[in-house]
């Protein structure tokens, strides 16, 4: 069993690039962002918290 | 900023500050131990914050009484709402981007090789499939100036050659390695190799039986090395022309003739089979009479003449062939070169 931390430690760069994509998609979509962690230890390692919407292609994005 | 009357204890607090529970407002101190409480008797506990829409929940800035448009469920002043619209990458993940940017470009630059050895093996493998052997083998050799020694490369090229009837062309590809993995293409080249050179040692010992006066063998073992490696034309030529002469000195001039014109069409801008078949129909007038094998004869010993003059040695050879092609019409004798040889004294060269 490999303890979380260490999954952590060897993935974040992914976790940044990840949220990173995410708020430049919610730009793209014209949705608001209240916040954004791009990395923590954790559980989300990071978010990007934004307004919801029912558009499809926003959400698809 | 609205207040609100706490449910519970009456105490008067801005809404904002508040949670609302089963729909009733409650103060922060009220609502303390309620989740607490209701797990412990495994009851649902419907609480929530109170949204005060009066104030703006980023700058909390207070609007009055005047209610401010909501994003995303929360009030959010004017001032504040472009902010969530653009909410900017931090100069950290700027200059991060920017690294991976340049260290991008440089691996890019750093692999260009790679590329274009990849684009000249697409390339050859595309023109391996349509057929064009000699461009397959072009690109193969490109690649193999990016990737010495890249073994796909070295198969296909010999491959390519190979099934161009090139065996000799083949052979260079491989210097390049001295070991090889024996995966499925290495066998089927290797096959190929085997029988071009089985091939080629047939020829050579048909060459030998025909220079020994042992006719018949020689065609059946040249046609056997034409049969192992048919992309060799050369191969299928050369068997031809041995089993024409096999035939000239079986007496059987039908066959001699089939053969000599089968030899001709292959390869119909090369003197000495337009010589041979020129001889074959040569035997046919002899043994006829008919003119029309003489005016072909005559026609097929003009076009040798016309390609002979291309260069030297196929002059002299003209030269030596054709005056026992013109006897045989003349004469409507069918000798051979030795027996020429003996009756007017001179090397015959045989077409």
């Amino acid at each position: 069993m490999i303890p979380g931390i260490v999954i952590s430690v060897l993935t974040f760069p992914g976790v940044i690039v990840h949220e990173a994509a995410n708020l430049l998609f919610c730009r793209f979509a014209g949705l608001a962002v209240f916040d954004v962690r791009y990395f923590r230890f954790g559980n989300p390692a990071g978010y990007v918290l934004h307004e919801t919407t029912s558009d499809f292609r926003k959400t698809s994005w | 900023m609205r207040q609100a009357t706490c449910s519970v204890c009456g105490s008067e607090q801005p809404s904002g500050e508040m949670f609302a529970l089963e729909g009733k407002p409650i103060c922060a101190a009220c609502a303390g131990n309620r989740p607490a409480e209701a797990r412990a008797a495994g009851e649902k506990l419907q609480l929530g914050r109170i949204v005060d829409t009066t104030v703006c929940s980023v700058c909390h800035a207070d609007q009055g009484q005047s209610e401010l448009p909501l994003i995303g469920g929360l009030p959010v002043c004017a001032n504040c709402a472009p902010k969530l619209y653009a909410w900017p990458f931090p100069l950290w993940l700027k200059a991060g981007m920017a690294v991976l940017l340049v260290l991008l470009g440089w691996a890019l630059w750093h692999g260009r090789d790679y590329f274009a050895a990849g684009r000249h093996m697409v390339i050859g493998e595309r023109a391996l499939d349509r057929h064009d052997y000699r461009r397959a083998s072009d690109e193969f050799v490109q690649v193999l100036k990016f990737q010495p020694g890249f073994q796909k490369a070295i198969l296909l090229g010999a491959k390519a050659n190979f099934l161009a009837g090139d065996p000799e062309s083949a052979m260079p590809f491989f210097n390049e390695r001295d070991h090889y993995e024996h995966d499925t293409l290495y066998n089927e080249v290797n096959g190929m190799l085997k029988r071009s050179v089985d091939a080629v040692r047939k020829a050579r010992r048909a060459v030998a039986l025909d220079d020994a006066g042992k006719h018949s063998e020689a065609a059946q073992l040249m046609n056997e090395a034409a049969q192992e490696y048919p992309q060799a034309e050369n191969l299928g030529t050369m068997a031809q022309v041995f089993s024409a002469r096999a035939a000239f000195y079986s007496k059987d001039y039908d066959a001699a003739l089939k053969f000599s014109d089968a030899a001709w069409h292959r390869n119909p801008n090369d003197p000495n089979l337009s010589a041979s078949l020129a001889s074959a129909l040569a035997c046919k007038y002899a043994i006829t009479g008919d003119p029309q094998f003489r005016s072909q004869a005559e026609q097929m010993l003009a076009k040798a003449r016309e390609l002979s003059d291309r260069s030297l040695a196929d002059h002299a050879a003209y030269l030596q062939y054709s005056p026992r092609i013109l006897y045989r019409l003349e004469s409507r004798q069918i000798i051979d070169n030795a027996e020429y040889d003996r009756r007017f004294g001179r090397k015959g060269a045989q077409p």
